[in-house]
């Protein structure tokens, strides 16, 4: 089953009037409950098909967001720059839980463009990027302790 | 509130105020980014309509009764590893300042927020600018519950509750100011370990028997402890009675037990 057609079948359901859904099929698991307003539902895969990142509108309690993890392109690396954390902490992608990552993959960024938040000890850092040039790829995941010296993003900066 | 004469060397000698706002540190970050700071500049309002504590969590004040206010600093003496420091300075800073109208009972509840008895008097919320690994620009963000009697049954009190009077809320402010800049310079001279050791023995439940909920070692545990102090990078360490162990967190790693925020 594809994204789009669960995306669908969750459009149907939402504006069908009925409060709760379940699907069974040999490779998929599909749940659909209506909360007032928000729809929750669970995707399970239960035979090993091909796997597909698939897009899930959570309304009720918002996990840490996922990230969508894109293959560096298959060229010379060697010429990206990491950003690295300059502390022990907690890495966030964004300023609030309800916002907007401050980057993504294929971003471009100026020197001094804030990229993500560390948090230690109840202490919020804005992380500027000290590069100017493209976001290749984000190498931690949302809400995740980091070390010292970590690389957080790789950039490229040509 | 237009206007306020601290005695101070720098902070307050910018004071900006806002009859209302949704939380003084947004402004004080938009000002970063549209102007050349100096150090020092302070944003005050009556009203913060959406104030913001830790991530996700919000600060609730009552319009006119409170002092909610952000200060940016320019603690660029600190390398980004060493940030606790400026809490522990902000931290005294406050404790001090409350400590001219409240005698007895003031903490600060590791890592800080103050305390005057089993209720929350206090919030901070620090946010830092880095450059490469040293800190450009901070804000500190303070909440100061001061007229406020009411709190909807939550874990909280103010000056005023406690000393059964009423305040003039500039006049806290200067006071206030004065305090926070002279711990700040204090940090700035170098004598931390000062510092740290009078924020350690001000620590809510330092040297006593305390029950904690473990969220790191053995997830969701209870168990005995007695706060030890702090490391350099602010955990808290706590001596684990049943395990006869020190144990060292980060926040969120452990819970307080009986007055979880």
């Amino acid at each position: 089953m594809k994204a789009k057609e669960i995306k669908e079948l969750i459009n149907f359901i939402a504006n069908s009037g009925l409060d709760e859904v379940n699907i069974e099929t040999d490779e998929i698991k599909l749940h659909v409950k209506k909360q007032s307003e928000a729809v929750l539902k669970t995707v399970e895969q239960v035979t090993p098909v091909v796997q597909q990142p698939v897009a899930v509108p959570q309304q009720n309690t918002p996990p840490p967001k996922k990230e969508v993890k894109e293959e560096a392109p298959k060229e010379d690396s060697s010429n990206y720059v990491t950003i690295k954390s300059p502390m022990i902490g907690t890495f966030y992608r964004s300023s609030s839980p309800e916002s907007d990552p401050f980057v993504n993959v294929g971003d471009n960024v100026a020197a001094g463009n804030v990229v993500c938040i560390i948090e230690a000890m109840k202490l919020f850092n804005e992380i500027e990027s000290e590069v100017s040039g493209k976001i290749v790829k984000v190498l931690v995941e949302n809400a995740s302790p980091v070390e010292y010296d970590q690389p957080l993003f790789l950039v490229d900066p040509s | 509130m237009y206007k306020i004469s601290a005695n101070t060397l720098f902070i307050g000698k910018k004071y900006i105020y806002l009859p209302s706002c949704h939380s003084t540190n947004d402004i004080a970050a938009s000002y970063i980014s549209n102007n050349q700071v100096l150090g020092g500049e302070v944003f005050v309002t009556s009203n913060q309509i959406r104030g913001r504590g830790q991530r996700g969590n919000s600060w609730l004040s009552e319009p006119d009764k409170n002092i909610t206010l952000s200060i940016i600093l320019k603690p660029s003496f600190l390398q980004a590893k060493e940030q606790f420091k400026l809490n522990v300075a902000i931290s005294l800073g406050i404790l001090d300042f409350l400590n001219n109208y409240i005698k007895n009972g003031l903490k600060v509840k590791w890592p800080n927020d103050i305390y005057c008895g089993e209720k929350k008097i206090g919030g901070i919320l620090i946010e830092n600018f880095l450059k490469k690994h040293s800190i450009e620009n901070t804000i500190v963000g303070i909440g100061i519950n001061v007229n406020q009697n009411d709190f909807n049954g939550l874990p909280a009190t103010s000056i005023s509750n406690e000393m059964e009077k009423s305040y003039q809320i500039h006049i806290l402010i200067e006071h206030l100011l004065e305090c926070v800049e002279s711990s700040f310079l204090s940090l700035k001279n170098g004598v931390f370990a000062k510092l740290k050791q009078t924020y350690i023995s001000n620590l809510y439940g330092y040297q006593e028997l305390h029950d904690f909920i473990d969220m790191k070692f053995s997830i969701g545990e209870k168990f005995k402890g007695e706060i030890l102090g702090v490391d350099a990078n602010g955990k808290l360490a706590i001596f684990n009675h049943k395990k006869q162990m020190v144990h060292y967190f980060d926040f969120k790693e452990v819970q307080f037990v009986n007055n979880l925020p």
